[in-house]
């Protein structure tokens, strides 16, 4: 475990930047890319996660999937992931990585990819990560990140999760002193006031917290909660586009002019897809297992709560409250598993 | 995932030549395909077919699986895809990717009656599972074909019945749903679940299979169900929107189940707790 001055920081990242794309979360919750000779344009890794989740890194919104291997790339480097997207990310592991085979896109990104994890120190009206058994910071157990940065007095305690991350610490040492017994216990304050807060933010929710949500999500699936629940749902799909867990794809053949593919006029992709569209999982002749929209919800939920639970034995959303950001509908996820 | 699958990439298809088409119905063809590399599958299990720049579909062979330098598949007209494959002509080049999933489990099935109940179009992958139990018939003590259409023009496989017949431990009862005037038929008229009326199995010592149409699936099972058959006894080659054919992109979902690795064949007794399961 080590220290990083604040003011040391976009500088570590832009040498980092030299053999990395490096891209860091700012004040206005974006992902910025370090460049050349360019000063920091707000960096904040002490703000909730970033607006757009971390999938949008290594499962990405359009893939061309023709080649027969997935093109090499520069290593990523993701500076203030916060713990919400780190635990929807496992859904995506078991989705692409295990199972009948691995995807070699998906993989190929991730390994590519290393994850600079940050405490969430201030979460905001949305979140509700402890209510699906989350924290709003990184435990070293965790294992799934490289460096995770937790804010204290005028820097950061600097923690390694990986070999690399390790490596990453030995190599770049001058910017690194070490930790003192008061920098761990101003963040173990820190710590215990994010969770105070989440406990006010979702006092109103109290209940789903210790709550059984696999359970309440299958002994309700006939409840006609679900039909009142979706009534402003207007079918955007923002939710699938913004979830961190959403994992859902199609492919096609698009006709293009430009096709990297010899001798052919179209390219093989893949998109995100969602399964709030009406025709998501229709067979051809038409047939549709959901024709109603508050079947799809309600798809959506269990997919969330009860089936991938029963696959993964984790909940398939981490609470990180995206979803709730950006309904038009003012659908609120916790208000959904509380009227249940 | 077999030997014969892109290592890497597997989502790319292998090319296949369109080596016969054999017109079943007026919008039902059977294709036979020449893959560049042999496709190895066990009966019951799918591949996804592409039509070059349209896009992909998945279809269960419908020949024996010890035919291994050719498939056949027997093909509705029905959307995109099916539409395009059935303007293709002899030479045509498409590709298929796959197996995928699961097929029948014949260890079940060994020293049993096995009850075969199909509609439409369904008897397609059927008809695999059929050449597949034909080629050691001395391992099961009976087979019988239940088969139910629309209209006796609909039958798929006319050409086939004929040598069926002949079989001695198959038999074989068909339905028509309704007789046009102009059209002939000598068997039974009514839903396909009807016929199961006349079957004599021994509950004890047999299993059912089942493929069709949700709507045929769903009142077979039910029937089954009601004569006693248990559901770990009854086989559902089920449908959804397969896609990529991996388990990965979510739209064949049932459940906690991807139809396309955890199925396509389903026991009655793994989905009855599910919901929506004949939509």
């Amino acid at each position: 475990m080590k220290f990083i001055y604040k003011k040391n920081l976009y500088k570590f990242l832009e040498v980092l930047s030299v053999d990395n794309n490096v891209f860091y979360l700012t004040e206005k919750h974006e992902y910025k890319k370090v460049k050349k000779d360019e000063a920091s344009d707000g960096l904040n890794v002490d703000v909730v996660r970033a607006s757009v989740p971390l999938k949008s890194f290594y499962f990405l919104q359009r893939e061309k999937i023709g080649l027969p291997e997935p093109p090499a790339k520069n290593r990523n480097i993701i500076f203030g992931v916060k713990s919400c997207d780190l635990k929807a990310k496992k859904i995506l592991d078991n989705m692409f990585l295990a199972g009948v085979c691995t995807d070699p896109f998906y993989d190929l990104h991730i390994k590519n990819t290393l994850i600079f994890s940050s405490d969430c120190p201030a979460p905001q009206k949305t979140c509700f990560c402890t209510l699906v058994d989350g924290k709003p910071y990184i435990e070293a157990k965790q294992q799934n990140f490289d460096l995770n940065f937790s804010p204290v007095l005028n820097g950061y305690i600097v923690e390694p999760g990986s070999s690399e991350g390790e490596a990453i610490i030995l190599q770049q040492k001058s910017f690194f002193v070490d930790t003192t017994e008061q920098m761990i216990s101003e963040r173990n304050k820190l710590r215990e006031r994010a969770l105070k807060l989440l406990e006010e933010i979702n006092k109103e929710f109290a209940q789903l917290k210790d709550t059984d949500l696999q359970k309440r999500a299958k002994d309700n699936y006939s409840s006609n909660w679900w039909k009142e629940a979706s009534k402003t749902c207007v079918q955007c799909a923002g939710c699938n586009s913004i979830c961190p867990s959403c994992y859902c794809f199609f492919l096609l053949d698009a006709s293009v002019v430009d096709s990297e593919l010899p001798d052919t006029n179209f390219e093989k992709l893949r998109y995100w897809d969602a399964c709030h569209h009406t025709g998501y999982a229709r067979v051809a002749g038409g047939m549709n297992p959901r024709p109603k929209l508050f079947e799809r919800f309600r798809n959506r939920y269990q997919c969330k709560f009860n089936f991938r639970k029963e696959n993964f034995g984790i909940y398939a959303c981490s609470g990180c409250g995206r979803c709730i950001d950006v309904c038009p509908g003012k659908i609120d996820i916790r208000k959904v598993m509380s009227g249940l | 995932m077999t030997d014969n699958q892109n290592k890497i990439n597997p989502y790319l298809p292998i090319k296949s030549k369109i080596e016969k088409i054999i017109d079943e119905t007026s919008n039902i063809k059977t294709f036979i395909f020449r893959p560049e590399t042999p496709i190895l599958f066990e009966t019951g299990q799918f591949v996804e077919i592409t039509m070059p720049g349209i896009g992909e579909a998945p279809f269960t062979p419908s020949s024996s699986p010890s035919v291994k330098n050719t498939l056949e598949v027997t093909i509705m007209k029905v959307g995109g895809v099916t539409e395009k494959l059935h303007e293709a002509k002899i030479g045509d080049i498409v590709g298929i990717r796959g197996p995928y999933g699961n097929g029948y489990p014949l260890e079940k099935f060994k020293n049993k009656e096995v009850l075969i109940i199909g509609g439409g179009v369904g008897i397609a992958p059927l008809r695999s599972l059929l050449l597949t139990l034909f080629e050691e018939l001395n391992n099961y003590k009976k087979i019988i074909l239940c088969y139910g259409t629309k209209m006796p023009e609909d039958v798929v496989y006319k050409r086939l019945f004929p040598e069926w017949d002949k079989i001695k431990r198959l038999e074989i009862l068909r339905s028509v749903d309704r007789c046009p005037v102009e059209s002939r038929w000598d068997e039974t008229i009514g839903l396909v679940t009807c016929l199961l009326n006349n079957v004599n199995v021994d509950l004890s010592n047999s299993v059912a299979v089942v493929c069709g149409p949700p709507i045929m699936m769903k009142f077979t099972t039910l029937k089954l169900v009601e004569q006693g058959h248990k559901p770990e006894n009854i086989f559902l080659s089920m449908e959804r929107n397969m896609s990529c054919g991996l388990g990965k992109c979510g739209h064949c979902a049932i459940g906690p189940y991807f139809i396309c690795k955890d199925g396509p064949v389903f026991t009655f007794e793994q989905l009855k707790d599910e919901q929506d399961i004949w939509a």
